[in-house]
């Protein structure tokens, strides 16, 4: 009861001297911060990133298009479903809407793995976030038919724009541009103009009202394997060991998905070894600065300590209320940082996917490294302080 | 006669001055201390008036000698039974009042209970009703830099006394005040002594003798 008094009290009194308080609670959210931001390079949160550590795509067109029915048929998707380390296996659909416009169809989960519209190509606007937004391929020029089926004009698409997918006898389908996307090349494209549009909208244009395509006239234009992996196994290896071994299992694959292409990160150690180093230091900043603010309470705090050993607080006493304040201005500074990541990731986010990172093991471990970095310097500097009696505290007036 | 609280037998106590000056502080002090009684131990400044306090409520060890408290001598305790020693037993007032800052006046007289093993509405119940006596209910939720000098020292005998110690160790308790608001915290202090509580006062202040029930003075480390 009375050390849960005195931890519950400590909470209270520690945000009392508001000044050292914020300030410190400023530093730490900073430190913290890039605590998470280290952290979650090894999470590879970052889209950029994600796909060389922790998927596989499997490209099926660059020879002869496979369609829907007979990639989901095929043994080696089977394995994708059931190997040890995958855990997701994503289709990027597609279906081709007259001889100049390709349809695809986004899994907003998964915007990264789609490797041709992966979110670092945006050129402008963002990711669709609702049903009747779609992205266009920046050199497309959309056809404007006229009532009886004839062209009568081109446009160029541009952000904001609505415009409306229509065939004979199907009810028109409105859409709206929401972002722009540079294709990486024309070869790509196989000089279509690509639109592409969340999945339900895509499920909904193939379906009975519109396009009423079967499974074999939906075609897939590459596969993705999500690899497993957490904080752990990045700091192991083991998640790149699950992506090589996807990658070797489908690497001889052949026929017939033409030639599966795995892009291998050939510095993936020089990588995390950088990583580390730079937690290390993020870490040791921590560790430096829970130091000095252990320090400070002490300092300014030192005949407090010499009052309540007087009083009668045993040396667990003090060091309850010396590390429930240093707790206090860390967990507070760890939730700051963490929110204002989290808002970073929220305002820089691409359509409707964004990163939870608040709910992430990067955040768990984060909030246990910052945690165990203010340790040392609160055993160091109470250590020093409890060891001194308050008699020689008194004298130092 | 009184039963004896605590009691010195032949206590010395030297320090170290610069390199090799030896400084007796304590010279061969034995002193008995009743319970239920206010002992004032007077002196000029440097005459050991201070020393002796901590000696005596374990703050500070003593060169040579003994400091019984029932047949135990606490000189040769560690700093953690000390501790727990003076939890149960002791009360401490200081000259600069020692509140803590960052608490009400309330807060810091229910602090020295925190850790103890009693319930929140018992430590808040004590506090309130020191507060009361201590004529300063109206400050509960004061911070020490809004209370005046005397006002104050009275949160510190408060805070003194909420832990009902057996012995209240004050160290010119008086040292800040003005002549009325001296004479008033000695009023307060011996009406403790009606508890069975046992009061050591420290002053330089021989004025304060007609509030004791036994008056010792102090020079160059020696009962004069």
């Amino acid at each position: 009861m009375g050390f849960y008094r005195l931890f519950t009290k400590s909470i209270v009194f520690s945000t009392r001297s508001r000044r050292r308080f914020f300030t410190f609670v400023i530093v730490f959210s900073i430190l913290s911060g890039a605590t998470v931001l280290l952290l979650g390079t090894f999470d590879n949160f970052s889209r950029e990133g994600m796909l060389d550590h922790r998927g596989v795509v499997i490209r099926i067109n660059s020879g002869s298009n496979l369609d829907l029915a007979s990639a989901e048929s095929t043994l080696a998707v089977e394995d994708g479903r059931t190997i040890s380390g995958a855990s997701a296996v994503i289709y990027y659909k597609f279906v081709d809407f007259g001889t100049n416009i390709r349809i695809f169809s986004l899994n907003k989960n998964y915007p990264w793995a789609f490797v041709a519209i992966n979110p670092t190509n945006l050129v402008s606007g963002r990711f669709p976030s609702n049903p009747t937004e779609v992205l266009v391929s920046s050199d497309s020029i959309l056809p404007m038919g006229d009532s009886e089926g004839g062209v009568f004009a081109f446009i160029k698409p541009v952000v904001g724009m609505t415009f409306k997918l229509g065939i004979s006898n199907a009810s028109e389908f409105d859409i709206k541009v929401s972002g722009v996307v540079k294709i990486p090349n024309t070869e790509v494209t196989g000089g279509r103009h690509w639109i592409i549009m969340p999945e339900e909208a895509f499920e909904r244009l193939r379906g009975p009202q519109n396009l009423a395509l079967s499974d074999d006239q939906i075609f897939v234009h590459s596969i993705t394997f999500v690899a497993q992996g957490d904080i752990l196994s990045a700091f192991s290896g083991q998640t790149y060991s699950f992506v090589d071994q996807l990658a070797d299992n489908y690497d001889n694959l052949g026929s017939p998905y033409g030639f599966p292409i795995f892009k291998e990160k050939t510095d993936k150690d020089g990588e995390r070894n950088f990583t580390i180093l730079s937690l290390f230091f993020g870490l040791f900043g921590t560790f430096m600065v829970s130091t000095l603010y252990s320090y400070l309470i002490t300092r300014f705090r030192r005949r407090e300590v010499a009052v309540l050993k007087a009083m009668g607080y045993s040396k667990w006493n003090v060091r309850t209320v010396v590390l429930t304040e240093i707790l206090v201005v860390a967990v507070t500074g760890f939730i700051i940082g963490l929110l204002a990541i989290q808002l970073s990731i929220y305002l820089g986010r691409v359509g409707s996917w964004f990163y939870w990172i608040i709910m992430s093991p990067t955040a768990f471990f984060s909030f246990l490294a910052v945690v165990i970095s203010c340790v040392p310097g609160f055993i160091i500097i109470t250590t020093r302080t409890l060891a001194v009696r308050p008699i020689e505290l008194f004298r130092q007036k | 006669m009184s039963e004896t609280l605590i009691e010195a037998k032949e206590i010395t106590k030297e320090y170290i001055r610069g390199k090799r000056e030896v400084v007796m502080a304590l010279n061969d002090i034995d002193l008995k201390i009743p319970k239920g009684k206010l002992i004032m131990v007077t002196g000029p400044s440097g005459s050991g008036k201070s020393t002796l306090l901590n000696v005596l409520s374990g703050l500070d060890k003593p060169s040579a000698g003994k400091v019984l408290y029932e047949d135990e001598n606490i000189a040769e305790w560690d700093e953690e039974r000390l501790s727990m020693f003076r939890q149960g037993n002791v009360g401490f007032i200081f000259q600069n009042w020692e509140l803590v800052r960052i608490l009400t006046a309330l807060e810091n007289i229910e602090s020295p209970l925190y850790p103890l093993k009693l319930k929140g509405k018992e430590i808040r119940t004590r506090a309130i009703s020191l507060l009361k006596q201590v004529g300063l209910w109206d400050k509960a939720d004061n911070y020490p830099d809004e209370l005046s000098g005397g006002e104050q020292q009275r949160i510190g005998i408060a805070r003194a006394l909420v832990g009902k110690p057996r012995i209240i160790f004050a160290d010119e308790p008086t040292g800040n005040l003005d002549v009325d608001n001296a004479a008033s915290i000695l009023r307060l202090l011996k009406s403790f002594t009606k508890r069975d509580t046992s009061i050591l006062v420290v002053t330089h202040n021989e004025e304060l003798n007609k509030y004791a029930d036994q008056t010792y003075r102090l020079s160059n480390g020696r009962f004069v």
